[in-house]
């Protein structure tokens, strides 16, 4: 007979990243994130600000890049309302939103705490840090207050 | 000097939806259709196989699927066999392989079979599988799956241009009226744009008749060299021209005006020069309507009209029976389903049957040249010319 058996962590329906420095070379990412920073990684020679971060420049390929913080607010460019068909573990409904944080980075993000009626073109978000299974986090944004 | 490379035989599983059997049963099924559409090919020919299947790991719980994949076909190929994974433009990401294998000299007889077993027991494990097909650390996590992508550059397509729901609707009236003559569409019951307006709100401004669906399905075509192509048919379709275009995986780092696919504007005019043909020539065009929007937007990246006149194509019959270029004429992404794999295939089918005056009530007349577009992304396109065998 084959038993049943039982697993407590199956790693391929886990979409949260792993952040931990034994399993993420960029676990600074998410230590600043717990600290309410949100950061990326900056190629030096290149002057080139990334999303996601990296750990090698792809103009230059060089392997020494430094963390920077992008701004804590962006510009909402475009959004849409999400009201069917959430991933298991969201609520809908989800706004996800065009969101520009420099001139550089800009790309896609959940706007939380907001009645979807109040969403436009051009409003200012800011950064939430909101908690993800065994104890991760996470980035959404929210109006700024 | 490359060789020329032709479609020489073509079919699908039965009837796309839920299917009631394995991705094996489905694979077996597809070749099965195909073989049987020309009975001068015999399985112990067949030099390459290519098998285009997004996420059998997870919906079949199977690696190692080329030869896996042969077994089920009843094919022992003895020249080139892999496995092509591109998420949605898979089909003719294969298709292009088995046409490089083929113009090369490596093999002058290769099956190409996408299968896709979208549906699985649990629900919950379907959205968790196309969580894979974007960038799942830094967007699946986030919850971002493909739907909103699209409407975003639907959005976006709707302040530069003025594009209306009402036209966006239109795209899934005439696919779901074309799908209504096609025995194998998931959804084959026409509808009016009224009923598409009120469809169930998805993401805005996309319904759920504006969207492709969650679909099991196969399909499988035969590529022979020019020479060995003549043999085993009348009307062999012969390639014309082809490319494929990338730039940018993560939304963040894809050209930035998503309203204009540039991207797939430089494929189609590369695939439009290797062909030494325009745009106004295609006759018929199989096109991923992933989304209505997206229907849209390729008439303008394709060179079927001018940018931002998208919207007023579809609205004034150019993309319909008796217009200027027949789109999706077997219903498309959102009439048939969208099996990741086999959609891809699934067009080359149809163009396939277009050519050879085999599509039934479906027929374009006088198609001659048809054009296949399959899409991974917004930035990310796969584009293939055939030609009937007056055009060569």
């Amino acid at each position: 007979m084959i038993r049943e058996f039982n697993l407590n962590y199956v790693y391929i329906v886990d979409y949260v990243p792993q952040q931990s420095q034994e399993h993420n070379k960029l676990y600074t990412f998410f230590e600043n994130l717990k600290a309410g920073r949100l950061t990326t990684t900056r190629c030096p020679a290149c002057t080139r600000d990334f999303w996601p971060p990296r750990t090698v420049c792809p103009t230059c390929y060089s392997d020494t890049l430094e963390w920077v913080d992008l701004h804590a607010t962006g510009k909402v460019r475009g959004f849409s309302i999400q009201t069917s068909g959430a991933a298991p573990g969201f609520t809908l409904p989800m706004i996800f939103a065009r969101i520009q944080l420099t001139d550089q980075v800009g790309f896609i993000a959940r706007v939380i705490e907001v009645d979807p009626q109040d969403m436009v073109v051009g409003m200012t978000v800011e950064l939430v840090v909101v908690p993800a299974p065994q104890n991760r986090v996470m980035w959404a944004f929210r109006p700024k207050k | 000097m490359t060789r020329k490379v032709a479609l020489v035989a073509g079919g699908t599983t039965s009837k796309w939806g839920v299917y009631p059997g394995t991705l094996r049963d489905i694979i077996s099924e597809a070749a099965k259709a195909c073989f049987d559409s020309n009975p001068r090919i015999k399985a112990d020919q067949i030099q390459g196989f290519i098998f285009c299947s997004v996420f059998p790991e997870r919906s079949a719980y199977q690696s190692h699927t080329a030869p896996w994949a042969a077994e089920c076909a009843g094919v022992k190929p003895n020249r080139i066999f892999c496995r092509v994974e591109n998420m949605c433009g898979s089909g003719t990401v294969g298709i292009r392989t088995a046409y490089t294998a083929i113009a090369s000299g490596l093999a002058d007889l290769v099956m190409v079979l996408g299968a896709e077993k979208m549906f699985v027991p649990n629900p919950q494990e379907i959205m968790l599988n196309m969580l894979t097909g974007v960038d799942r650390e830094w967007e699946g996590s986030t919850g971002l799956t493909a739907p909103v992508q699209f409407a975003l550059a639907a959005q976006a397509h709707m302040r530069k241009y003025g594009t209306t729901e009402e036209q966006l609707a239109l795209v899934s009236t005439k696919n779901h009226l074309n799908a209504s003559r096609n025995p194998y569409s998931q959804f084959p019951k026409p509808c009016t744009v009224a009923d598409v307006l009120a469809s169930k709100p998805v993401t805005s401004p996309l319904k759920i008749f504006d969207c492709s669906s969650i679909t099991d399905g196969g399909a499988a075509v035969i590529l022979a060299a020019e020479e060995l192509a003549k043999e085993l048919t009348d009307n062999p379709v012969y390639i014309l021209g082809t490319c494929q275009a990338a730039s940018g995986f993560n939304y963040a780092n894809i050209p930035d005006d998503w309203a204009d696919w540039d991207v797939l504007n430089q494929a189609a005019q590369t695939a439009y020069k290797m062909a030494g043909i325009k745009p106004k020539d295609v006759d018929v065009a199989e096109v991923h309507d992933c989304f209505s929007i997206s229907e849209i937007i390729e008439y303008e990246a394709l060179g079927f009209c001018l940018k931002g006149e998208g919207g007023n194509f579809v609205a004034s019959g150019c993309s319909d029976y008796g217009g200027q270029v027949v789109v999706n004429p077997r219903g498309g992404l959102i009439g048939c389903g969208h099996p990741l794999g086999a959609t891809g295939v699934a067009q080359a089918v149809e163009v396939f049957r277009q050519l050879r005056n085999e599509a039934g009530e479906r027929q374009v007349a006088n198609a001659k040249i048809g054009l296949n577009h399959n899409l991974s992304g917004i930035a990310e396109h796969h584009v293939v010319i055939y030609g009937s065998k007056e055009v060569l």
